[in-house]
C-alpha cells in the first residue's frame, strides 16, 4: 500500500467527483420530477392551464356558414380552415374578433400541398406550379392559382 | 406555416440527422478505434506497437473531447445537456450517452495519467514556478516513481485498459445499436450494426494513428519505426478485411433475402448513394486500400521504409475517408428514401456555415488535433527513446 499512495489519492478525487454529482443532482432535479414517470409531471397541469391556440371543426361556421357549407361540397371537405389560415386565437378570443385572420398567397398556400413532390402518392393532384401557370397562359403573380381555381372548393 | 412544413401531408420529407449526425459515430469511431490500438500494447504487450502506445491514447481523448460537439450543435440548446445525467431514462439508449461518455472519459484519462506518470513528476523536478505547481497537481503530490510504485501502475493499467476495451466495444457498438434498433428503417434495423460500426472504428482508429504518427514524427525530425508501422498495417489490413466483409454480408443477405425493402434498397444503393457507396465506400476506399496494404503485409521483405510507410500512409488517408463515407451511407442513406418505401426524398447536401455545416465539421475535426498538439507541449506524446524517464532526476520538494 506504501506504493500505491498516488492510487488512492486519484480514487479519492474520483468519489469526491461523484460525491459533488449526486450532491448537484439532488438540487438540480426539478421539484416534481419522476412523479408519475421519467418527466415533470406538473407541466402536465401548467400545459393543460393554458389557452387553446387552435379552435374545434365547426369553430368557424359560427360566423362563416356560408363558406364552411361551400368548402364541405369540395375536394376540401376535410382540411381544416387553420390548415391554409392561422390558428383561430390570432382572430377570435372569447367570441371576440380579436384581429384579422390572415389570408395566406395562394401561390404559397397552394403549393404546401400541391407542389410537386417525390414523397407525395402519385394519386395525389400535384403539378410543378411554375409549368403549370405557363401552361394555362397565364402569368405567375401570387393570386395566380385563383384565375381559375377557387380555393375554398377547388373543383368550381 | 414553412415551406412544406408542419403538419401537412407528407411528414417525412426532411432530413433531420444530417451532417453532425454524420460526424458522431465518425468521431467517437475514431476514439473507440485509437483505444483499442493503444490496448494492443498496453494489454496484449504487442511490444513493437509501443511507439504508438501513447499517442493512441491522447488521440482518443482528443476526439472523445470534441465528440458531444456534434450531438450539440444537432440537437441545440447545449444548456440543458447536463438534463440527461440529471434526470436520465434508463430506458432510452439515446438518453443514456451521457453515462457511457462519462464513464468512458473517466477511464481514459485515468489510464492517460498513469501512462504519464513519471514524466509529470520528471517534469514537476525540472520545472520552476507556475509550471512546477501545475505538474506536482497533476501528480496529486505523490512523488514515488520506485520500481514498486510503478509496478502497482503496471497493475492498475491493466485493470483499467481491461475495461477499457468492453468499454471502447461499448461506447461505438452503442452507437451502432442506436441506429441498428431503429425498427421502422430496413436500411439501417441489423444486429449487425454494432459490430459493423465498431469494425469500421477500429479501421478509423488505426487508419488515424497511422497519419498522426507520420505526420508527428515527420514534424520532429525522427525516423518512423519500421516494425511499428509493419504491425500497424497488419492489423489495419485485418481489420479493413473484417469490417468490409460484414458490411457487404450485411447487404448480400438483403439482396438475396429479396424482401420488400430490397425494392427500395437496391436503388438507394445502386443509384441514390452509387457515388458514396459503390465509389468511395467499396472501391476507392476499401478495395484500393486493401491492395495497398496488402503489398505491404505480403511483400514486406521487398519494400523500402519509404514505400511502406508511403503506402501505410495513402491507405490510412483512404480507409479515413471510406470510414466517412460508411458513416454518411447509414445515416444520409437511411433518411432519403420515404418511410413508406414509396420512393426517394430529395438529396441532402450540407450547407458550408449551416449549423450542421461543412466549415463546423471540419472545425470539429481540426480541433482534436490542436489538441493532440497542445498536449504534446505538455506531456511528451511520443517516448524519447534515449531518455530513461526515470527515478534520478530527483523529485521536487513536497
Amino acid at each position: 500500500m506504501e506504493h500505491a499512495k498516488h492510487i488512492i489519492r486519484a480514487v479519492l478525487l474520483l468519489v469526491i467527483a461523484a460525491t459533488v454529482f449526486v450532491l448537484a443532482r439532488h438540487f438540480a432535479i426539478p421539484a416534481s420530477f419522476g412523479e408519475y414517470g421519467p418527466y415533470r409531471s406538473a407541466s402536465v397541469t401548467e400545459h393543460a392551464a393554458r389557452e387553446p391556440m387552435h379552435g374545434e371543426a365547426d369553430s368557424c361556421a359560427g360566423c362563416h356558414a356560408d363558406e364552411v357549407d361551400f368548402k364541405a361540397e369540395g375536394k376540401h371537405a376535410k382540411l381544416s380552415c387553420e390548415s391554409c389560415h392561422a390558428q383561430l386565437s390570432v382572430h377570435v378570443h372569447n367570441d371576440q374578433k380579436v384581429g384579422d385572420m390572415p389570408i395566406p398567397k395562394p401561390i404559397e398556400a397552394c403549393g404546401w400541398c400541391h407542389e410537386k413532390l417525390r414523397a407525395r402518392p402519385e394519386g395525389f393532384p400535384q403539378i410543378v406550379l411554375a409549368d403549370h401557370v405557363a401552361e394555362n397562359g397565364e402569368t405567375m403573380t401570387d393570386s395566380v392559382c385563383l384565375e381559375c381555381h377557387n380555393a375554398h372548393n377547388p373543383s368550381e | 406555416m414553412g415551406e412544406n412544413g408542419g403538419f401537412l401531408f407528407p411528414n417525412d420529407l426532411h432530413i433531420l440527422w444530417q451532417l453532425m449526425i454524420v460526424m458522431y459515430p465518425y468521431v467517437t469511431g475514431l476514439v473507440a478505434g485509437a483505444f483499442i490500438l493503444s490496448s494492443l500494447y498496453h494489454v496484449f504487450h504487442r511490444d513493437e506497437l509501443r511507439p504508438i502506445g501513447r499517442l493512441a491514447l491522447v488521440a482518443s481523448l482528443g476526439f472523445l473531447l470534441f465528440a458531444p460537439f456534434t450531438l450539440l450543435l444537432h440537437l441545440g440548446h447545449p444548456e440543458r445537456c447536463y438534463n440527461t445525467l440529471v434526470t436520465p431514462n434508463l430506458s432510452s439508449a439515446m438518453a443514456m450517452f451521457g453515462f457511457i461518455y462519462a464513464g468512458y472519459m473517466t477511464l481514459l484519462l485515468a489510464e492517460i495519467w498513469l501512462v504519464h506518470r513519471q514524466d509529470i513528476i520528471t517534469l514537476a523536478s525540472r520545472s520552476t514556478g507556475i509550471k512546477r505547481t501545475f505538474y506536482k497537481c497533476l501528480a496529486l503530490g505523490v512523488y514515488d516513481v520506485s520500481p514498486e510504485s510503478r509496478k502497482v501502475d503496471h497493475g492498475v493499467l491493466l485493470i483499467l485498459a481491461g475495461i477499457g476495451i468492453p468499454g471502447a466495444a461499448f461506447l461505438h457498438g452503442y452507437v451502432g445499436f442506436i441506429f441498428g434498433a431503429v425498427k421502422a428503417n430496413p436500411w439501417w434495423s441489423t444486429p449487425l450494426m454494432p459490430i459493423i460500426f465498431l469494425c469500421s472504428a477500429i479501421v478509423s482508429g488505426i487508419a488515424m494513428v497511422i497519419i498522426l504518427y507520420s505526420i508527428g514524427l515527420k514534424f520532429s525530425n525522427r525516423k518512423i519505426d519500421a516494425p511499428c508501422m509493419q504491425s500497424l498495417a497488419r492489423w489495419l489490413w485485418m481489420f479493413v478485411l473484417i469490417s468490409i466483409t460484414l458490411e457487404l454480408l450485411e447487404i448480400m443477405t438483403l439482396a438475396y433475402e429479396a424482401a420488400e425493402e430490397w425494392e427500395i434498397i437496391g436503388p438507394l444503393l445502386g443509384d441514390q448513394l452509387a457515388f458514396s457507396f459503390i465509389g468511395i465506400q467499396i472501391f476507392l476506399g476499401a478495395m484500393v486500400p486493401i491492395i495497398l496494404l496488402g503489398i505491404v503485409v505480403l511483400m514486406s521483405r521487398y519494400l523500402t521504409d519509404q514505400i511502406r510507410n508511403t503506402l501505410c500512409f495513402v491507405a490510412s488517408l483512404l480507409l479515413l475517408l471510406q470510414v466517412f463515407a460508411m458513416r454518411w451511407n447509414v445515416v444520409i442513406g437511411g433518411q432519403i428514401f420515404s418511410k413508406s418505401m414509396r420512393g426517394f426524398r430529395e438529396h441532402y447536401t450540407p450547407g458550408l456555415f449551416d449549423k450542421e455545416g461543412i466549415a463546423l465539421a471540419i472545425a470539429i475535426f481540426v480541433l482534436p488535433l490542436l489538441f493532440i498538439i497542445l498536449f504534446n507541449r505538455v506531456l511528451p506524446v511520443f517516448e524519447q527513446p534515449d531518455e530513461q524517464l526515470s527515478t534520478d532526476t530527483g523529485t521536487p520538494s513536497e
